[in-house]
């Protein structure tokens, strides 16, 4: 009898053991664990600011002139992490001298549309003839100067090409890095935002990127009622050569002319000294970006 | 043999409390946790729909030459004037341009905001490019029905022609390309035909006239143009749309928009209409 109670206990325990590792599971406690530390927000997403890049792009960056190494130390580092962490295959290098830069990014530290309250922001997006996102300027400010500050901004305007936009109620959360932020507790702020990408902001990309992504579609067509003007838009198919759009970057002039960042504000421009003949300009250029121009 | 059954009893308690212990904690997970499992719900398409649905032929210049300095001189206002920024003329056809992304859309009432509110139907929408053609505005003719405010804007009076503009428009090129401009908080463009509520307000130290927001009134209810949204709620893995006011009575909406004049410091808060 006293065997068989005691085989009784052990099977019932063993049981409640199984039971326990079944249904908890590693794995779900550390989640439950992350979870618990942040809350993720209810977040906006997509939009006609929030284009997506493609899973598996290759985005090259391309940082102005006026970009410390300092600071682009800091900006890489948040390419860095989005690199590695976006799950989406979306990759960012700095390495603009090699390959087609089919998709592009414009790093520039300035005071985002002259408005000193904002931290940075995605001044341009430019989408394709597909509607898929092609190339952005992000302007950084440079009244930031906080590291961590710059780099959770930083951060923030990465995230909203992966669909991020900012939390749906305008809150602040450190759990996310496309949290709002709040002019009114400074430029440089280090208890808001995250250098991300965080777990919450994994899980939305995650759903935003299952979703087929964000992209700027053609016109349908609109509702049939009392159009007077307009008319669809489309391409035509056929047999037709590709082209490409080539942008150059031309950062220096050569011979005795003025580097180009020196000539377009002032009131002249040197093109040659006294006794010399006028001399065309010649640049020092390197391709920064291309796209599809179409197939005609 | 009474310890053994209290043992067998004490363990079978402890089993039904880790057990029910286990279904609480399932039932109530965190909200990170359960919405990486309920990713497959709620997979609506993200795509942007343009904010210019009709794509216009670009106008031609203005042959009297008082007209074409106009157009230059408001063609030069509306210029973001950015070296770094692409010509749209270059891109490629059905390509695009959005410009700045952290502005927020208005107000779903703007009443404050705006030196004046109108109702009207549309009687032309053409859009032009700025001076470097890097951006672009779509200048709308609205026949004025309705005032409901004015202050300061001598132009919409009840049966005027108004000139109204909004920067974002799509322009068929000379060349045929199609080229897409918008403005990032800004939504759609009024449509040519159709009638609508506009909020207005003079820009440009008071040369021209923007739309702050508006609504199209259709079938007897309004759709906005601006503040659509799409939400991520974590706890449920769903992308939930929302519009300001969408889909309310347009007589409900009039109540709303004069009740919010008499009282301009009080907030109008959107009814949202929730559409998956």
């Amino acid at each position: 009898m006293k065997q068989k109670t005691s085989t009784s206990i052990w099977i019932l325990t063993a049981l409640c053991l199984g039971f326990i590792v079944v249904n908890l599971g590693g794995f779900e406690i550390a989640e439950s664990v992350v979870a618990q530390q942040c809350t993720c927000p209810q977040m906006n997403v997509g939009g006609n600011t929030s284009l997506t890049w493609p899973p598996g792009a290759t985005v090259k960056v391309f940082f102005d002139d006026n970009v410390a190494p300092d600071r682009r130390a800091i900006y890489e580092q948040a390419l860095n992490n989005w690199s590695q962490g976006n799950n989406q295959g979306v990759t960012f290098t700095t390495d603009v001298a090699t390959g087609m830069a089919l998709y592009t990014m414009y790093i520039k530290d300035a005071i985002p549309n002259g408005n000193n309250t904002q931290r940075g922001q995605v001044v341009w997006q430019y989408w394709d003839a597909n509607g898929v996102l092609q190339g952005v300027n992000i302007e950084m400010n440079p009244n930031v100067t906080d590291p961590t500050a710059l780099l959770n901004a930083m951060s923030h305007e990465i995230s909203h090409n992966f669909g991020l936009n900012h939390t749906a109620d305008g809150s602040m959360s450190n759990c996310t890095s496309s949290s709002l932020y709040n002019t009114s507790i400074g430029l440089n702020d280090t208890t808001n935002g995250a250098p991300g990408p965080t777990p919450c902001d994994r899980t939305v990309i995650n759903s935003i990127y299952q979703s087929g992504g964000v992209h700027h579609v053609a016109s349908g067509g609109g509702d049939g009622g009392g159009d007077l003007g307009g008319s669809g838009s489309g391409d035509s198919g056929g047999s037709c050569t590709e082209y490409w759009w080539v942008e150059y970057s031309c950062t220096q002039e050569l011979g005795h002319l003025r580097r180009l960042d020196n000539w377009r504000t002032p009131t002249h421009r040197v093109i040659a000294k006294r006794n010399h003949a006028v001399l065309l300009p010649e640049y020092s250029c390197v391709e920064v970006g291309r796209w599809y121009a179409g197939c005609w | 043999m009474t310890s053994y059954k209290n043992i067998v009893v004490g363990t079978l308690l402890l089993a039904t409390l880790v057990l029910s212990a286990i279904t609480i904690t399932r039932a109530f997970k965190p909200t990170g946790v359960r919405a990486s499992s309920n990713q497959s719900q709620g997979k609506g398409k993200l795509d942007v729909q343009p904010a210019a649905v009709d794509i216009i032929d670009s106008a031609p210049d203005p042959k009297d030459l008082r007209e074409r300095a106009k157009r230059i001189a408001k063609n030069s206002r509306y210029d973001k004037n950015d070296k770094r920024a692409r010509r749209l003329t270059e891109l490629p056809s059905g390509g695009g341009a959005v410009y700045g992304n952290e502005q927020p859309p208005p107000v779903a009432v703007p009443v404050k905001e705006s030196d004046a509110i109108v109702i009207g139907r549309v009687t032309k929408a053409q859009p032009y490019l700025t001076a470097t053609e890097t951006s672009m505005y779509t200048e709308l003719n609205v026949s004025v029905e309705q005032v409901l405010k004015n202050e300061g804007i001598p132009s919409a009076a009840v049966g005027s022609s108004l000139t109204v503009d909004r920067e974002a428009g799509a322009m068929r090129l000379p060349n045929g390309r199609v080229i897409h401009y918008e403005t990032g908080g800004l939504g759609s463009i009024p449509r040519n035909g159709h009638r609508y509520l506009l909020f207005l307000k003079r820009i440009h130290d008071g040369t021209d006239i923007t739309i702050v927001t508006g609504y199209e009134l259709r079938s007897g209810k309004v759709f906005p143009l601006d503040g659509e949204a799409h939400i991520f709620d974590p706890a449920t893995g769903q992308i939930i749309r929302k519009a300001p006011f969408e889909g309310v009575e347009e007589s409900s909406f009039l109540a709303i928009v004069q009740s919010a004049m008499a009282n301009p410091s009080r907030v109008v808060t959107p009814g949202w209409r929730l559409k998956k």
